[in-house]
């Protein structure tokens, strides 16, 4: 004798007509003396009719114009039939690149897609080998880092940086609040320079910006700092007490 | 129950030969067959896209990248299965990947819903199946689409396919990509878990009738 519990699996099927005779006369049974099994069969019924009848949902003119589009464009670029049975591997996709313009084959573009993989091999090289300051875009202009030492003179730091054919209206220096002091500036060109075709190009040229992290703390306001043939010193008097703002500090 | 088990009949039949010309044509190169295709599965394939996403720009996407995807691979249909299951196959299966790739799934497709088990039938159960009162059916229609709304996206797919567009559970199977058992104990709890949705709703009604009354 089949129990509610029995039937509840086997609700969909029976509801479909998709049950066995002998299982189906036992439902059958059942429901005439379970009147809670019957209601539920009833109200999954319900359910059932009540998912069919949904509206179908409204489709804008426009999404049926886009669609044409679309197509149509697809159609016009399709050259031959679609005739010919796909075979396996390598050949499929050739053949289905001619018949349909999935993707263009070019036997030149071989050549330009491995230009640009060497492209990107040599840019990761020049990114790890070659130093920081080498780096960036090739033609001339680009960001360079001056090289600096940092000296401790007891009483206070000197920092040294190599800032060839630089005047001091061209360098800016600060310091701020965590001990980071920045050099900052720009290397200029002249117009004519950029024009000319060069033979070598080793020398970097554009915006520069250095951030050294001091071992200590300074004092700002007695920080001097000269630059004489090319070469920045700058001189940080040691300090163990407040912290200072960032501030300016003139070159002389 | 006869015509809910012979709903997916003689109708389909002829339309899938209809079509199986047509692709014949669209083959061939013929813009209108495929054309004639499109105008009649569009609709169907924008309202289950709809339905499945909740969204009428998805909706819209999925019936171009439908249609698109059965133009780039007609040469490799072969007929073996009808146009329509195709072409839904194809609707579905963008469907749910966008539906997969907008959200990260909650709750396990095997265990997700919670339907009349054993313990249920022990309580009371509302019968709304012959209404007393004349339900307002726009409003209950509104209940009924929430419900299918909230199933897991997979069910969801069954039901629409199911119990939505009349096909029958082997054609649902092959649509999916699954097994004939899966497609019924999906459909199962899901068909259990909408019944119960439905039931919720129709419950309150009942006790404030009985109020009325007394």
């Amino acid at each position: 004798m089949l129990e509610c519990r029995d039937l509840v699996h086997l609700l969909s099927d029976y509801v479909n007509d998709d049950v066995d005779p002998l299982v189906r006369e036992q439902f059958d049974h059942h429901l005439s003396r379970c009147p809670r099994c019957k209601v539920i069969v009833n109200t999954l019924r319900e359910t059932i009719l009540l998912c069919g009848e949904l509206k179908p949902v409204k489709m804008p003119v426009q999404v049926h114009h886009n669609l044409r589009v679309t197509i149509r464009k697809r159609w016009a670029s399709k050259r031959t039939s679609f005739k010919r049975p796909a075979s396996k591997g390598v050949e499929m996709k050739r053949k289905e690149g001619r018949e349909m313009p999935r993707r263009e084959y070019h036997p030149l573009a071989e050549f330009s897609r491995m230009d640009s993989v060497f492209d990107q091999l040599m840019a990761r090289f020049f990114s790890d080998f070659l130093p920081r300051r080498w780096r960036g875009e090739w033609p001339l202009e680009m960001r360079w880092t001056p090289v600096v030492d940092v000296i401790d003179k007891k009483s206070h730091f000197l920092l040294r940086a190599d800032l060839p054919g630089l005047k001091k209206e061209d360098v800016r220096i600060s310091i701020s609040d965590d001990n980071l002091l920045t050099i900052s500036g720009e290397t200029k060109q002249s117009g004519e320079e950029k024009r000319g075709d060069y033979y070598r190009c080793e020398r970097c040229y554009g915006q520069f910006s250095r951030t050294v992290q001091l071992p200590m703390e300074v004092i700002p306001d007695k920080v001097e700092a000269t630059l004489k043939d090319g070469i920045l010193e700058i001189k940080l008097p040691k300090r163990e007490a407040k912290k200072a703002k960032e501030l300016e500090i003139e070159v002389k | 129950m006869e015509s809910l088990a012979s709903k997916p009949s003689s109708n389909r039949t002829k339309g899938s030969e209809a079509d199986r010309a047509l692709v014949q044509k669209a083959k061939a190169g013929e813009l209108k067959a495929f054309e004639q295709l499109m105008n009649r599965y569009e609709k169907k394939v924008y309202g289950i896209a709809y339905r499945m996403t909740g969204n009428r720009a998805d909706a819209e996407e999925i019936l171009q990248e439908t249609f698109l995807s059965v133009y780039k691979s007609l040469g490799r249909f072969k007929g073996k299965s009808s146009f329509s299951t195709w072409l839904y196959r194809i609707a579905v299966n963008a469907a749910l990947m966008r539906l997969r790739k907008r959200r990260i799934p909650t709750v396990s497709l095997d265990e997700p819903l919670t339907s009349d088990d054993g313990d249920h039938l022990k309580r009371e159960v509302v019968d709304w199946s012959t209404p007393e009162e004349v339900v307002e059916r726009k409003r209950l229609m509104e209940v009924v689409n929430t419900a299918i709304d909230s199933l897991p996206d997979a069910h969801r797919a069954i039901v629409l396919l199911r119990d939505g567009e009349g096909f029958s559970n082997s054609e649902v199977a092959k649509i999916l990509k699954i097994s004939v058992p899966s497609v019924k104990s999906k459909l199962h709890r899901a068909r259990m878990h909408l019944r119960k949705v439905l039931s919720e709703y129709f419950a309150p009604q009942r006790r404030s009738l009985k109020v009325k009354n007394a």
